[in-house]
């Protein structure tokens, strides 16, 4: 995935998910090998990012990475469905050029919880 | 990836710079020993559960009240734990607590809050008073990090431990790599403190995304891997845990809903909690999962966290702190579009993990003594992989427990006069080709972590979880068996997958350790930490025991010991077996003879 990926994203409108972002931030090869293309939660605004290192520096999953010492590349979310949606990259970046989208699975989420308490067999 | 090794040397090494490791760090560099930790993470102030802040510390302070003093909560552990903990290490972590909170305070957090200028202690989780600090507590893991960097801890970041190395015995040291560079490291060390946290990506949960887990999802389980193969003993492994969370979004929160006043309620308005237990929403974790649990098998579901009754300063310190234990849950309620002061919040369990089965001193994973120490020699456990652990407050006693047990050790005790002895880089390099194997299995052999993973989740989901029986646990360690033998065709294509393989595979063998230790354990205990259908009811004649495990040469071989014994009077038995002798404590020799 190339740093474009990032910078080519639209800021969703006043906030909202949109459905169509589990498309944007796709890895490619990752599609094929494993279903969908994942949703990307950190969303860099390539306009606002300085290109310090910070983001990556700090991300606890190593899914950010950045050419260290570069002012000219942009981070790149690698591994976005490994996020755990922490927010430790939003909140350490200076400029506030990162902003945490949920996916639909999570903000709207339908799963009946009794799929999670286990199957009987006798 | 470079075939040259890099050879450290060293006194002490913590596997993980999380709460614990780093508090373990600390007593030792204090004591003058060379410390290396060893980190996934790229850097200590934010690593590990607790990287982005925590706002709950549960301890003693000796304030004055009888219910503030350590022999008072010491009385309730029984009951806190259903009879299962070991009471001779509980001990000595509640003592230590008060001492423990003043270090903590000196490195710089800031247990205050700033409204009143004093600490503000909350009731909850089923705990006989308000022994919970409610604090700003984003700075916690900083302080500590930054405490270990100015002790001159030596830090391997982006480096994960894939075994440990043993001469007769006795832990010597690790192998590890840096899965950005590719660099291999072999550490000799006297002695290893493993602080690696719990299993967490273990089971599914509502969103079905695997890393959106309630603790950090790169805590999965590799130092009870590790220690298992070095022939440690672990013991609670059947146990499981699992948290309420707001639907579809897996993060911490649930004490300060509990402790400021919050109430469930299920589809009908009812607030059920006290049909289950007197304290209502303040009793255990694992009380408050099973009875959530019940409701949706009863066909009351969904559940909903309720706050409207709450008064606006509540509701506001709430607001306020929204974000200190997860940094995103304002961003969630925001785009979910939903204010918790004015509705409902649905919630749902969590995904599981092996940690403390929702009740506190009683961990599941590596088994330890007084002084932190495992049943191997010179290796030492703390935090949510050890068998007393209760959240940060238990991972930083716990964790300066062992960092002044392994002081201790090197200094005076059997490790005194131990010399790093030489690692076989025969051994080494056969580790090592084992691991990098996975980045060359033949395309046609690939199997992807993730979908091998995501067997694991579905068997634990279905056999392992909240509900077993005997059938079904045997189903799923057939199941997980069968996934061991795959392990080899797990596929890495870049170092970092190198990393997630390994964590695949510490994983599935917890899950197995889970499975094997619940089909042992022929009763229920604690509710949904351990529901066994066939055995509905708690057995105290034959059970008050623990289900202790450790490697039996050709699979996990299960045991148990009376839970009136410490657990470390299983190590003396192994000792006597032809495992390492170390000098038994008063406390031991008392317990075997």
């Amino acid at each position: 995935m190339s740093a474009e990926v990032n910078a080519l994203k639209p800021a969703p409108a006043d906030g909202a998910v949109q459905e169509n972002q589990m498309q944007d931030g796709a890895v490619p090869g990752e599609a094929a090998q494993d279903g969908p293309a994942p949703h990307n939660p950190i969303f860099i605004d390539a306009d606002t990012c300085v290109k310090c290192d910070l983001c990556d520096w700090i991300c606890p999953g190593d899914l950010i990475y950045k050419k260290p010492d570069d002012r000219e590349t942009l981070p790149e979310v690698r591994y976005p469905d490994e996020c755990w949606y922490c927010g430790l990259c939003q909140s350490i970046c200076p400029v506030d050029a990162i902003t945490i989208y949920f996916p639909s699975q999570m903000i709207r989420c339908r799963t009946d919880v009794t799929t999670l308490l286990g199957k009987v067999i006798d | 990836m470079s075939d040259r090794w890099t050879h450290l040397d060293t006194d002490v090494l913590v596997v993980g710079g999380g709460v614990a490791g780093c508090m373990a760090a600390i007593p030792a560099l204090e004591a003058g020993l060379d410390v290396v930790v060893c980190e996934k993470g790229k850097v200590l102030d934010h690593c590990g559960s607790v990287g982005c802040g925590v706002d709950h510390y549960l301890t003693i302070m000796e304030s004055g009240p009888e219910w503030d003093t350590p022999e008072f909560l010491l009385k309730h552990v029984p009951e806190l734990t259903d009879g299962i903990v070991d009471m001779e290490v509980t001990t000595r972590v509640i003592h230590e607590m008060p001492r423990v909170l003043r270090r903590i305070e000196s490195f710089g957090v800031n247990f205050k809050d700033p409204r009143f200028n004093d600490y503000y202690r909350l009731r909850s989780f089923g705990l006989p008073g308000t022994y919970h600090i409610n604090f700003d507590g984003t700075e916690f893991k900083k302080n500590i990090g930054q405490q270990v960097r100015k002790l001159k801890g030596t830090v391997l970041t982006r480096t994960m431990a894939v075994e440990l190395l043993t001469v007769d015995g006795r832990v010597c040291g690790a192998l590890a790599f840096n899965f950005r560079t590719g660099k291999w490291f072999a550490v000799r060390a006297r002695a290893v403190v493993l602080a690696a946290g719990e299993v967490n990506r273990i089971s599914l949960n509502a969103s079905g995304m695997p890393f959106d887990s309630w603790h950090c999802p790169y805590n999965t389980g590799d130092a009870q891997a590790m220690g298992y193969r070095a022939g440690a003993l672990l013991a609670n492994m059947e146990f499981v845990e699992t948290t309420l969370t707001p639907k579809g979004f897996s993060a911490q929160g649930l004490n300060a809903l509990v402790s400021e006043g919050a109430h469930f309620i299920n589809k009908r308005g009812e607030r059920f909690m006290f049909k289950y237990d007197d304290k209502g929403e303040n009793a255990r974790r694992a009380v408050i999962a099973d009875a959530v649990i019940n409701e949706y098998l009863l066909g009351n579901g969904p559940v909903y966290a309720d706050c409207r009754h709450l008064p606006e300063d509540v509701l506001d310190h709430m607001e306020a702190t929204l974000q200190v234990d997860r940094y995103t849950m304002p961003a969630f309620y925001e785009q979910k579009e939903l204010n918790f002061r004015e509705e409902p919040v649905e919630v749902s369990i969590s995904e599981l993990s092996i940690r403390r089965s929702g009740v506190y001193f009683r961990g599941s994973g590596l088994a330890v003594d007084t002084a932190g120490q495992t049943s191997v020699g010179g290796l030492f456990a703390a935090g949510d992989c050890a068998t007393v652990s209760g959240g940060i407050a238990g991972a930083s006693v716990v964790g300066h427990i062992a960092g002044e047990g392994v002081a201790s050790l090197l200094e005076n005790g059997a490790g005194a006069q131990s010399s790093l002895p030489a690692v076989d880089m025969g051994l080494a390099e056969d580790i090592r080709s084992r691991a990098t194997a996975h980045m060359r299995v033949h395309e046609a052999q690939r199997l992807s972590w993730k979908a091998f993973e995501d067997r694991v989740r579905r068997t634990v989901t279905d056999y392992v979880g909240v509900r077993r029986n005997d059938k079904g646990l045997r189903l799923a360690l057939e199941t997980l068996r069968a996934l061991a033998v795959d392990e080899r065709r797990l596929k890495a294509d870049d170092l970092h997958e190198l990393m997630r393989v390994h964590e695949s595979t510490s994983i599935r063998l917890n899950a197995e350790l889970m499975a094997e230790s619940a089909l042992a354990r022929t009763e229920t205990r604690t509710g949904s930490s351990h529901r066994r259908l066939d055995f509905p009811d708690a057995d105290d004649r034959n059970w008050r025991r623990f289900v202790i495990v450790e490697n039996g040469g050709s699979g996990p071989r299960v045991d148990t010991l009376p839970a009136s014994e410490p657990l470390a009077a299983a190590f003396a038995r192994n000792s006597r077996a032809g495992g390492w002798k170390r000098r038994k404590t008063d406390a031991e020799v008392a317990h075997v003879g």
